[in-house]
């Protein structure tokens, strides 16, 4: 007998040890017998000669958080569950009997049941210290010490009992969920912790280069990209997490952030250096706090044109740069043969207007609302992301920039029209455009495969992960260069993106000018390809009005 | 569509008994070779032949629990295929780790010719893993029946991977011990 022959062994073992439990204690079961010792342990209370006059609790239900928030008064994280969208199926709040249920010095706990994204959870907050001790692994999420246990004994459908506990002004949280992999715990800890779901950190979490963000001690960096890069800041603002400043650019271009006091009013700004072109070309943003609110501040189109800086038609002719250690902007522009320099400090001639989290796209303008585009009933492609139902509108643009008509894509998600995909095409023609599930997750991604250009036709896979965040996948330069390398030296090649509609399969075929085929990637797995956004909007400059006027 | 009524399909030689099969269980069964074979196209094959062995295989078998059926088959093929590799000197990953790591239940001086009715060996390992606890089991179950990385198992359970490790080794040891005492193996 070998190894090979017990592998072989493990095979064939008996069905009922290779698949999971059919059923474990499930809260719902805990929660039964839980009540049963309630009421015998009420019973012994209202037994004449065993009631105690202290420490006695009373159990008060309520039909809605709202209420609950109202009377406690200070912040309970519990209320996010709500604005998550989780269906409450009890909530129950236990309080010393000797005050009234409105006095929250005397509540004990608070138990909340529910379904969120279809998974039942449970949310017990405790006013009086932890209900028990938390072993697990300790973290960090969102600026809070988290303790994660999961149960590898108590399983439901596959699904594990895990536990996230963690503490936060003064109030003990235990949150219980069903989940697979213990990784999934943290979507419905962000939906306790802050009312929605974000995305994935980076591996380097609580990226904190400043004491202070803009006055908050408590902030996190969320970096997302692979061949770029979206610094995004958030705080927590009355309970809710917040982006305040964002810094877009390219590894080793000269981006970065700065926290410094430019008006000298004792809270610091953000100062960034973006390059949105790719071409190194600096665009610099001031983000600021003060009134109450969150700012970000540009040097204005009409500042440079009172200088007399030119501005080329094709070529980002102005850069601006913060230098943080001279402490100054500078601005150059570039034309007429030469380069002419200006500087200013403090705020200058910047010009703020109230931030929007992302409201300019990846190139720095503000995108097109759905009533701005040109309508159609043209329906190029059965669904988008899952959604028969989407929206479609076209933008034509100039000859005088691409010539092409952009053909933008709007599906409803969280309630709201949103923008998810802007496609070239040639104009009058419609975009090529197909829907089907690449990384079988149950949500078809959107692929675009662009005009083909001299170097081939570029794949844009829009999709939208179980986080709720969309994101663009395109074919990044180290995949176009290791399939580049399945071809013939010596001759000219390029990689053409093909979509096969009978098996719903994408693949990159390498081929020559004359159409031969020399290798083809199948395209499966989307973490193979590369955050890198392939949608392009071009636009004129960039309008200034308040939040409130851009309704995405 | 229940497994009974997929069972009937395959009973009743109809042909939509694979289609039924592979639309509720063809993911499922794609990860179960795909952990053996990272290769897709090799995985896929294994999980054609799967139904095809599920086809010669349903009558006279009616499988109570059809997931598992056709997943003991398709790692049985996937098995094979990476077998066939391995001769070719491809592939490796997970499967050669863990026979690698299974090799230690076997004595050293254990001739590979030495016979042991496969039924039977199956038989053996599957009574030693009744005598274990449920977490020993489900993490055992989890490496060499899945063939499923260490780091994923350690993630699953929420154990750190020098736990799981060393959860795996003394398994390892007790089956060896075992089959030594039933006289499955000498030593």
């Amino acid at each position: 007998m070998n190894e090979d022959k017990l592998l072989d062994a493990m095979g064939e073992i008996d069905d009922d040890l290779i698949r999971p439990p059919r059923r474990g204690r499930s809260w719902r079961w805990a929660a039964v017998i839980a009540a049963a010792f309630a009421a015998a342990a009420a019973l012994v209370f209202f037994l004449p000669g065993k009631i105690s006059s202290t420490g006695e609790l009373a159990t008060e239900s309520f039909s809605s958080l709202e209420e609950v928030q109202r009377l406690y008064g200070g912040r309970l994280l519990a209320g996010n569950l709500e604005s998550a969208g989780a269906v409450l199926s009890g909530i129950e709040l236990e309080h010393r009997r000797d005050t009234d249920v409105s006095d929250a010095s005397g509540w004990d706990s608070l138990r909340i049941a529910g379904e969120l994204d279809g998974e039942s959870l449970e949310l017990s907050c405790s006013f009086n210290g932890p209900e028990s001790s938390a072993q697990g692994v300790k973290l960090k999420r969102n600026g809070v010490a988290v303790t994660v246990e999961m149960d590898p004994e108590e399983v439901w459908e596959g699904k594990h009992r895990t536990r996230a506990s963690f503490e936060l002004d003064g109030v003990y949280y235990d949150l219980t969920v069903y989940v697979r992999e213990m990784d999934d715990i943290y979507k419905y800890l962000d939906m306790v912790m802050l009312g929605r779901s974000i995305s994935e950190k980076d591996e380097t979490p609580l990226y904190h280069p400043f004491d202070t963000l803009m006055g908050f001690e408590d902030y996190r960096v969320e970096v997302e990209g692979d061949s770029f890069f979206n610094w995004h800041f958030y705080v927590a603002v009355d309970g809710a997490e917040r982006c305040v400043a964002e810094v877009f650019g390219f590894p080793d271009s000269g981006m970065g952030a700065y926290s410094v006091d430019l008006d000298g009013d004792g809270v610091p700004e953000v100062v960034t250096n973006n390059i949105y072109g790719g071409d190194g070309v600096t665009e610099v943003k001031v983000y600021r706090y003060f009134d109450g609110d969150f700012w970000v501040g540009e040097i204005p189109a009409s500042w440079l044109e009172d200088l007399g800086f030119e501005d080329l038609a094709w070529v980002q002719s102005v850069s601006q740069r913060y230098d943080p250690e001279k402490n100054v902007f500078e601005v150059i522009n570039y034309a007429g043969g030469g380069e002419r320099r200006e500087t200013f400090t403090g705020l200058g001639p910047l010009r703020f207007r109230r931030f929007a989290e992302s409201a300019t796209d990846h190139m720095g303008y503000l995108p097109l609302t759905y009533d701005e585009l040109e309508p159609t009933d043209a329906r190029p492609v059965e669904n988008v992301l899952g959604q028969s139902g989407y929206k479609v509108g076209i933008e034509h643009t100039d000859p005088g920039w691409d010539g092409q008509d952009w053909w933008h894509f709007w599906v409803e998600l969280d309630g709201r029209l949103t923008c998810v995909a802007e496609v070239p095409a040639r104009p009058g023609e419609e975009p090529e455009v197909y829907s089907s599930d690449i990384d079988g997750d149950g949500t078809p991604e959107l692929i675009s495969i662009l005009p083909e250009s001299p170097v081939g036709g570029i794949v844009s896979i829009v999709s939208r992960g179980p986080d709720g965040r969309l994101r663009d996948y395109g074919v990044n330069p180290d995949m176009q260069e290791e399939i580049k390398s399945h071809g013939p030296e010596g001759t000219a090649l390029k990689t053409v993106c093909r979509f096969d509609r009978e098996t719903g399969r994408l693949s990159l075929d390498l081929e020559d000018y004359y159409g031969t085929v020399y290798y083809t990637r199948t395209v499966a797995d989307l973490d193979e390809l590369g955050f890198v956004n392939c949608r392009h909007s071009l636009k004129g400059e960039p309008e200034y009005f308040t939040a409130g006027d851009w309704e995405g | 569509m229940r497994d009974k009524e997929i069972v009937e399909l395959f009973w009743s030689r109809s042909e939509s008994a694979i289609e039924r099969a592979g639309e509720k269980y063809g993911r499922y069964l794609l990860t179960v070779a795909g952990r053996i074979l990272p290769d897709e196209r090799e995985a896929e094959e294994a999980v054609n032949d799967a139904y095809l062995g599920a086809w010669n295989a349903i009558p006279p078998h009616r499988p109570e629990d059809l997931r598992t059926f056709l997943a003991k088959i398709a790692r049985r093929e996937a098995l094979k295929v990476w077998r066939r590799g391995r001769a070719e000197k491809r592939g490796g990953g997970e499967t050669r780790a863990a026979l690698e790591e299974l090799s230690e239940c076997i004595p050293s001086n254990v001739s590979p010719e030495a016979e042991v009715e496969a039924g039977e060996l199956a038989r053996a390992v599957s009574s030693f893993l009744r005598g274990l606890s449920e977490t020993e089991r489900a993490v055992f179950v989890r490496r060499y029946w899945y063939l499923e990385p260490i780091d994923d198992v350690a993630r699953r359970f929420g154990f750190t991977k020098s736990k799981v490790k060393s959860m795996l080794m003394r398994t390892r040891r007790r089956l060896r011990d075992y089959l030594v005492r039933e006289e499955y193996i000498d030593e």
